[in-house]
């Protein structure tokens, strides 16, 4: 099967989730198998990534199409890894509608994007992969930073719908918010090492927005952890980051 | 099948504590009943609000008059006491028991404490060997269809009390209670509810304070707190998670002044403040600072309230699925008349 068959079927259960998720949400009701349809989504992007990988040869980060789909893939392994420790599995009603857009823009960079070529190299490869996870990680803390904002809404507006019920308590979203944080710096870091490592050609765009993101995320975490902040700022910038690192995608060739 | 019982609805609380069995004595009881002429099975279910004994005979009439007469004697004292039981028979027996297991029959409606009740009651007779298939079947099937009515319908939805409204507020906050520290101003009745709500949830250190110091230490022993001169609650502040407020104050003690100085060193942790107090002992506008959560009591009740409607209506959707259950796992109620 095409891995673009693959990848359309992921699209198809990622939306059907987050339809789902969101009406039963709204109607105040628990989404009981959230963690089996964020696994069953996982096969199917990992079987979109697999196929590719057979087809090309290599591993399937060439380009902005296939590297967004890897990174649709990481937030996905990021919720099923972190999302049931911190039994947010209602996160994953946040995190379907963003693997959903990623998993669509992917399809039509594919589309009607460039051919690009990959190269076999091992600097490139581990570079991009573990950038990719750092942006995965940076994009869970996006949608838990969502989700802490509409839990902070319905507090402080003295309303508690059912819905509000359903979401994980302002704390345990605050720590995740943290740790996704800290997991998504380390990795950018170590993107970032690897890039070094492997004497890749500079490309300027690319590097002003890396070293802004690791600023960002330095002093970010330097308020979290040594002078605290509010959670509802600290939701904020998680956005904010999660977006300022999309921005990548703007300037990849 | 019958279930002869009283509840809150029939009988004052001075009957019903004459009739109630002991949690250790249900066994026992169980088997005294099926003892009797006519019993050939028997559940004894005995709860705060409800005593009920549900029992297979072929001749139930017989059966419910030595019933009767085993806990009422047979003197002129059983006619007036009777008159505080209620009988339900076949179908409509069934009917009653998924009612009481979706809560439906509770005092307050839609709670879940008494599913778990039933559980036990029928263990014990199950343990006691007073049950057999028809009561075997019968409750398994009226347990899956008090669980459907629990997921299927929001009547557990939201808090019904001032107390307990705190409480999820504080779990939706806090999650998981333990390790939360609770500061408690004031000693009166609605700081015993809370406070005690709060304890029974997992909250770890709880402090008093009061003018009287002698009534903050009674009420930190009885809510396993720790009791501080009401002069220095301030210092407490920095470490606290959750502030009940409920003294007798004229005037707000607790103002913006009072927590913008402590955000830095709170390292601005989340903080809940209940404020049960009439007139209001904490300024409102200190709902602005980001991470503070303000709750009067007027919020609360309302809340309450709120969530009390919102279990009324959904009385009707939990009366369908009862109906749908009983028709899919009892297609043949007609037996269940004999």
């Amino acid at each position: 099967m095409n891995d673009n068959w693959w990848a359309l079927a992921s699209l198809v259960l990622s939306l059907a989730f987050t339809g789902l998720g969101w009406r039963l949400l709204a109607s105040g009701r628990r989404f009981m198998y959230a963690h089996l349809w964020m696994a069953c989504l996982l096969a199917l992007q990992t079987g979109a990534l697999c196929v590719k990988a057979y087809q090309t040869g290599i591993c399937p980060i060439r380009g902005a199409s296939e590297v967004i789909f890897f990174l649709s893939w990481t937030i996905n392994l990021f919720y099923l890894l972190l999302g049931r420790t911190y039994r947010m599995s209602v996160l994953g009603i946040f995190t379907a509608p963003a693997i959903a857009v990623l998993t669509a823009l992917s399809l039509l960079i594919g589309l009607f994007g460039p051919d690009v070529q990959g190269v076999h190299d091992f600097w490139v490869t581990a570079h991009v992969g573990v950038a990719m996870m750092s942006y995965g990680a940076g994009g869970l803390a996006a949608a838990a930073g969502v989700a802490f904002c509409m839990q902070d809404a319905c507090l402080k507006r003295r309303q508690i719908p059912g819905t509000c019920r359903l979401l994980p308590p302002i704390r345990t979203l605050e720590t995740s918010m943290k740790r996704l944080l800290l997991v998504a710096f380390v990795l950018l870091l170590a993107g970032e090492w690897l890039g070094w490592q492997g004497n890749l050609p500079i490309h300027a765009a690319k590097t002003v927005i890396v070293i802004l993101l690791t600023l960002g995320y330095s002093v970010l975490l330097w308020l979290i952890y040594r002078r605290g902040m509010p959670g509802r700022a600290l939701a904020y910038c998680c956005v904010v980051l999660f977006l300022a690192s999309m921005s990548i995608f703007l300037v990849s060739r | 099948m019958v279930c002869l019982g009283l509840n809150h609805r029939t009988a004052p609380v001075e009957i019903r504590e004459r009739f109630s069995v002991p949690s250790h004595r249900l066994r026992n009881a169980g088997k005294s009943i099926r003892e009797l002429p006519g019993v050939e099975q028997c559940v004894v279910l005995s709860t705060c609000n409800r005593m009920e004994i549900y029992y297979w005979s072929d001749s139930p009439e017989n059966a419910r008059e030595h019933i009767l007469s085993h806990f009422l004697g047979d003197g002129r004292g059983k006619v007036d006491m009777a008159s505080h039981f209620y009988c339900h028979q076949g179908a409509s027996a069934l009917e009653h028991l998924c009612r009481v297991l979706s809560g439906l029959d509770s005092m307050v409606l839609g709670e879940t404490e008494i599913f778990g009740q039933v559980k036990t009651a029928y263990q014990m007779a199950l343990d006691a060997g007073v049950t057999a298939a028809c009561a075997n079947k019968t409750f398994q099937k009226a347990f899956t269809i008090g669980k459907r009515v629990r997921t299927d319908s929001q009547i557990h939805a939201g808090a019904t009390s001032v107390g307990s409204v705190a409480v999820e507020l504080a779990e939706q906050i806090f999650g998981d209670l333990g390790g939360t520290r609770v500061l408690i101003l004031g000693a009166g009745e609605m700081s015993r509810v809370t406070g005690r709500a709060l304890r029974a949830r997992g909250a770890e250190g709880i402090y008093v304070a009061n003018r009287s110091f002698d009534r903050a230490v009674e009420l930190a022993g009885m809510i396993g707190g720790q009791a501080i001169r009401y002069d220095a609650w301030g210092e407490y502040l920095r470490d606290i998670d959750v502030v009940v407020a409920a003294t007798a104050a004229p005037h707000c003690i607790i103002t913006r002044e009072t927590l913008l100085p402590l955000r830095a060193s709170r390292k601005y942790r989340s903080l809940f403040l209940i404020d049960i107090s009439v007139p209001r002992n904490i300024s409102p506008d200190v709902a602005d600072i980001d991470e503070v959560y303000l709750y009067d009591i007027d919020t609360l009740t309302q809340l309450a309230d709120e969530a009390k409607l919102s279990r009324e209506l959904e009385i009707s959707r939990c009366e369908t699925i009862i109906r749908d259950g009983i028709s899919k796992y009892f297609p043949d109620t007609a037996l269940y008349d004999q």
